[in-house]
């Protein structure tokens, strides 16, 4: 609707309207992130959905055909697809549960006063810095069951007599790179999580050393309570992770023993570019991006609930 | 008629005789898709023929789409998918199933009309070609895996060479010494084609394959028999574990530590060039299994993309290498069989003795890929490496691995219909 001026007030020329904040100045400066989020999120994400009700062959994609929610009812009868999310959920878990574990009780070390500490808070990046594929080579030759060094040192203390193939037992497989993981993320739960420490006013704790409390007490009812908000968010931003990984699972077992590491990312790869089927490639795709939303959901409940929480 | 007309005539004239003759020396560009293009083996025979070609067409130009083979599927399933395929694709005899079923590859039949190629390479070796009689690609080589022999540790060891299985187990646990970390043999034992194709080789050692009929069979008394047999060499500790891929496989026997390996002739070279010292004391035999039966047969083709724009110039080059000439270039530069006809010499075998047992045994060579299910060929080695690793290294038994294996290829089939 146009804007009405008085009349005793001249109306500002058309193409300065056009820029104020009523214009589309507002809109054009969005624009160009926009567009982007729209050729380089939202297409591909719709292109993926719709990828995912079709038949679609790497090798003859033109031909691809509707076929409907077929992917979907397919993957949903198929075994290997409860395996695999099964499998994701563990390795995520596992991955979270000890590079988080690492992590905190990295930062409380980290967070006291010690000759060298700055080297050590430099040094502690050194996994998060290192590229995740260097990172599964490095590993690779850890868990070799001839020259590895893990199997070396187990053998010197007798505890193994020949040397344990970690990456290719079904039992040990699983554990394997789910240390691999944690090793790689658990820097990032350290300097994050130091971060919240430091944060704390130091008189809490020495008001609670007043009143007696023990070291446990202060980590139990100072530590902990003030750095919840930090650990919601480095645990969720861990899960959000672990769940898409797929360098690590991929490079240092395929998925094997069998299905042991088969996790969603690796099953929808073996689909895309080793049957060549996109379109079953795609509705795990989607399967996987709907769980990681519920995820990212319910983050942003937790983080709202903490909020509410400070401010009441 | 006026001379504005008389004008236009001439012009139209003019053009119909110009148009075609600037079209035929329209500068064209073929792809070429290969792995081979900067491997030293087979250079020769790919920049020679490719030279060779354009000097014989200087309006054609042939460009390599060259990667490294672990990573030229991928590269070339995208090309494809987004329809601006290579005109001209080098295949394995493992994948050429796929592409054929799947439309990649176009019929060679026109191409190879009025020739003696359908006569010459593709009359024993008929691999390429569908039920209805298309041909969908030129065999270039054939291949088997036979047994290399460390005749230094067997010296020393004092065993003879084996010549069955029984043998085979005896001469490997002879040759094993865990004080010096010395191994009777080197396969390779984790999810790899190699592992697949080592335990296909106890299979059909015992005179059997993964199908019957062209139906899958995992729990035929030959399979069983082969799997376990595998199993009893991992267990008997006379190879080494966590042996990933070929270049483990490689460096393993190079160093001198290991009395046997079971590969292609293309090892030889490998062998000659990083361990020459090795390479001095080893030589080649028959494959060591109680049917004498090797694995093998063609291993490399070549294919025009369907719907190439270029098919009749791709047909031209395929028609140029398909020659003896070129053959004996193949063979004499890779150490590898070529499929041309006369392509393996007397001058050849004079020059390379280790080669006749290769050149021997390739009339025999079973199929690695199995009959009946090659086009799911990759499918099938992800599924039965997935089960024999929980056999090796889980411990499951052979009998429940192969029933869960058979078990796993019927549903695979069957979401494939």
């Amino acid at each position: 609707m146009e804007r009405a001026y008085p009349r005793s007030v001249k109306a500002p020329p058309f193409w300065r309207r056009l820029f104020t904040s009523r214009g589309i100045l507002p809109y054009a400066l969005l624009a160009p992130a926009i567009i982007a989020l729209i050729i380089f999120i939202v297409y591909p994400l719709v292109d993926g959905v719709y990828l995912s009700l079709t038949d679609a062959n790497l090798l003859k994609l033109s031909q691809a055909q509707f076929i409907g929610a077929e992917n979907y009812t397919r993957l949903l009868n198929r075994d290997v697809f409860w395996q695999a999310l099964g499998n994701t959920v563990v390795y995520t878990f596992g991955s979270v549960v000890l590079s988080f574990g690492i992590g905190l009780i990295t930062a409380l070390i980290l967070n006291e006063d010690f000759r060298f500490r700055g080297l050590a808070r430099t040094l502690i990046a050194i996994p998060w810095a290192t590229p995740w594929l260097v990172v599964t080579l490095i590993w690779y030759v850890m868990f070799n069951p001839q020259i590895g060094p893990i199997n070396q040192v187990l053998k010197s203390i007798g505890l193994i007599q020949t040397g344990v193939p970690w990456l290719y037992q079904s039992k040990t497989a699983m554990i394997a790179i789910v240390i691999v993981t944690a090793w790689r993320l658990f820097p990032q739960a350290t300097l994050i999580i130091l971060a919240g420490l430091q944060s704390i006013p130091p008189d809490l704790y020495e008001a609670a050393k007043v009143d007696g409390a023990s070291s446990w007490q202060r980590f139990r009812y100072i530590t902990l309570p003030s750095i919840r908000t930090t650990n919601l968010i480095i645990i969720v931003l861990l899960t959000i992770t672990s769940f898409k990984l797929f360098t690590i699972a991929w490079t240092l077992t395929q998925g094997g023993p069998g299905t042991a590491t088969t996790v969603l990312s690796v099953y929808t790869y073996q689909e895309a570019f080793m049957s060549n089927r996109l379109g079953r490639a795609s509705a795990l795709a989607t399967l996987s991006v709907l769980v990681s939303g519920i995820l990212v959901i319910i983050y942003f409940i937790a983080i709202g609930r903490e909020n509410n929480g400070e401010e009441a | 008629m006026s001379r504005k007309l008389l004008l236009m005539l001439s012009l139209v004239c003019l053009l119909l005789v110009i148009v075609p003759v600037s079209a035929q020396d329209d500068p064209t560009t073929l792809r070429l898709a290969t792995w081979q293009w900067e491997d030293p083996a087979y250079s020769p025979f790919w920049t020679g023929t490719v030279d060779a070609f354009q000097e014989a067409n200087p309006n054609v130009t042939i460009e390599p789409f060259n990667f490294p083979i672990d990573q030229l599927w991928d590269r070339l399933n995208i090309e494809i998918a987004a329809g601006t395929p290579p005109d001209l694709l080098e295949v394995t005899g493992f994948n050429v199933f796929q592409y054929m079923n799947q439309g990649v590859l176009a019929p060679l039949n026109q191409c190879f009309e009025g020739t003696d190629i359908v006569d010459n390479v593709l009359a024993e070796d008929k691999y390429a070609v569908d039920d209805d009689g298309n041909i969908y690609a030129l065999n270039l080589s054939a291949r088997t895996l036979q047994l290399f022999v460390n005749r230094a540790l067997f010296d020393e060891a004092g065993v003879d060479v084996p010549t069955n299985f029984e043998e085979f187990m005896a001469a490997a646990k002879a040759l094993t010494d865990p004080s010096k970390d010395q191994y009777g043999l080197v396969l390779v034992d984790l999810p790899h084609s190699r592992m697949y194709e080592a335990v296909l080789d106890m299979v059909v050692g015992y005179g059997g394959h993964f199908s019957t009929d062209g139906e899958p069979n995992f729990t035929a008394p030959e399979v069983i028999n082969g799997v376990q047999y595998f199993k009893d060499l991992f267990d008997a500790g006379v190879m080494p574990q966590g042996v990933a891929d070929g270049g483990a496989q490689y460096s393993y026997f190079n160093s001198g530590k290991v009395g046997m390996s079971i590969d292609g002739a293309w090892y030889w070279a490998v062998l000659q060039q990083n361990a020459p010292d090795v390479a001095a004391n080893v030589e080649i035999y028959p494959i060591p299994t109680d049917s004498g039966l090797p694995t093998g047969g063609v291993n490399n083709l070549i294919g025009i993309a369907a719907g190439s724009p270029n098919y009749d110039i791709a047909c031209d080059y395929l028609k140029s290498i398909a020659t003896q000439e070129w053959g004996e270039v193949w063979t004499t530069s890779s150490g590898t069989a070529s499929t041309m006809p006369g392509a393996v010499t007397d001058e050849f075998l004079g020059a390379n003795p280790w080669f006749s047992v290769f050149a021997q045994e390739l009339p025999k060579a079973v199929p690695v890929a199995i009959p009946g299910l090659e086009i799911y060929h990759n499918d099938m080695v992800r599924l039965i490496n997935n089960r024999i690793v929980e056999v090796l290294y889980d411990n499951k038994p052979v009998e429940q691995a192969m029933e869960e294996l058979q078990s796993d290829v019927e549903s695979f089939i069957e979401d494939q219909q």
